[in-house]
């Protein structure tokens, strides 16, 4: 497991390295630049701080969209079969990606803050820059984008992969199971701990199955092309 | 000699079409088979369900007496494409990633197979040519220490020098009791290396040993497996 998670994380460096360095590249600068640099009425430092915070909201919506990414990413032909040899079970796998996750996430909530506060500095009354505010609590983001999201996306993924109708049209049939799985929820209205536990045995449970049908499955659908 | 692959009455079908059909044979240990036939006629599949990548529709494939459907794919070598190594890594990534994944994996006969290849540890895979990322496939797969080796055209892009010295490579580089079944089209660079063929797509498969087409037939593989599937096509 610890070798899963050791290649795992450095695959999410790989993959993330430029995003992070953009990220770490403004940041720096930001806390340099003298708070009267953006409220000096100079039209060029206005367009580059929209242009920094342009960077970082697409940059955060990157990161906030990139766990469902990381569930699925293995599961492109061409490396696959690198990772498939290795006998790897999916569910070790999967949970080394929640780990992945969650180490994103808390990356991405601390770049976000320091973005929010960086940019604070040099808002005026009529211009406000990069910042993020929470619409619920941080632990149900949390919960959403680390295990839930993600485990929903994988298990949609999974099911299309291995279904005779939806395996040449994948994502396709993952929105489909994703629209599915969204009506079911609408009817629930949980919130508080009842929130908290449903979140985490459903997540963990999605990631089980999903995993038992890759092992099982995945390669018997994914070369009957 | 023992039977060690089984392989029963196995069926593969892809949609409505059969793949591979009620094929049966026995493989002694310590072979080198040559898996022949034209494209898409299934050699890449039978490979899979060899290596326990796909499992057959029907029947059984059981190596030294254990069903390969009980057996981790990690025990059997299955020889990589270029496309399929990750190309950030480095080599010498490719070499720490193996070395953490099998037990079997010699890392430091796979830096001596690379300085054998003039291959630099140092150079990242997606700046390596075509024929450079087949050297390294082989490289990863020879520095295991395995009884199946398992490999779907393992010399395409290989260059002239290497394809000339490539038997006594493959003999230096894996145990004496190890048997290797490779899909292949270049029949000429590696007739001299099979013991038997295996001749998909002829009406039926044909697993006969190559002495036998030398010997007893005078002829050379290419000439055989031509003969064979010109038979076919005229039936």
């Amino acid at each position: 497991m610890l070798q899963i998670i050791k290649w795992e994380s450095i695959k999410q460096l790989h993959r993330l390295k430029w995003l992070i360095l953009g990220f770490a590249l403004i940041l720096l600068t930001l806390s340099l630049l003298p708070t009267s640099w953006g409220k000096s009425e100079n039209y060029a430092s206005e367009f580059v701080l929209m242009l920094f915070s342009m960077f970082m909201m697409l940059g955060t919506l990157g990161l906030a969209l990139y766990p469902m990414y990381n569930m699925i990413s293995d599961f492109r032909r061409q490396t696959y079969t690198m990772e498939r040899i290795t006998g790897k079970s999916h569910i070790a796998v999967f949970l080394s990606k929640i780990i992945m996750n969650l180490a994103v996430f808390l990356l991405a909530a601390g770049l976000v803050y320091a973005g929010t506060t960086l940019m604070d500095r040099f808002s005026t009354n009529t211009m406000h820059y990069f910042m993020f505010t929470a619409n619920k609590p941080y632990w149900a983001i949390m919960l959403e984008m680390v295990l839930l999201y993600p485990a929903i996306f994988l298990f949609c993924y999974i099911s299309a992969s291995t279904n005779r109708l939806f395996r040449n049209h994948r994502m396709i049939g993952t929105l489909i199971g994703i629209a599915v799985i969204s009506i079911i929820a609408s009817f629930f209205h949980l919130s508080g701990t009842v929130y908290y536990i449903a979140g985490l045995i459903v997540g963990i449970t999605l990631i089980i199955t999903a995993g038992r049908m890759a092992d099982k499955h995945f390669e018997q659908h994914i070369y009957n092309y | 000699m023992d039977d060690f692959i089984s392989i029963k009455g196995i069926s593969k079908k892809y949609g409505n079409t059969y793949i591979i059909k009620d094929m049966s044979m026995s493989i002694p240990s310590g072979r080198i088979i040559g898996l022949l036939g034209d494209n898409g006629i299934g050699k890449t599949t039978f490979l899979r369900l060899l290596g326990n990548l796909q499992q057959p529709d029907e029947g059984e494939i059981r190596i030294e007496q254990t069903p390969v459907s009980q057996m981790n794919v990690k025990d059997i070598v299955y020889l990589l494409e270029p496309a399929n190594i990750f190309d950030w890594m480095k080599v010498k990534d490719s070499i720490a990633f193996y070395r953490d994944f099998y037990e079997d994996f010699d890392a430091e006969k796979a830096l001596r197979i690379c300085r054998e290849f003039g291959l630099d540890s140092n150079v990242r895979i997606s700046r390596l040519s075509k024929g450079s990322k087949e050297k390294v496939c082989l490289m990863l797969a020879f520095s295991r220490n395995a009884k199946l080796y398992l490999m779907d055209e393992p010399l395409g892009g290989i260059d002239p020098t290497l394809k000339k010295n490539i038997k006594m490579f493959i003999l230096e580089n894996i145990p004496a009791d190890a048997t290797i079944i490779m899909a292949t089209h270049l029949l000429k660079d590696l007739e001299v290396l099979l013991d038997q063929i295996i001749i998909m797509g002829a009406g039926k498969i044909i697993y006969v040993d190559t002495d036998e087409i030398r010997e007893t037939r005078n002829q050379s593989i290419d000439e055989y497996y031509s003969e064979v599937m010109e038979n076919a096509a005229d039936n």
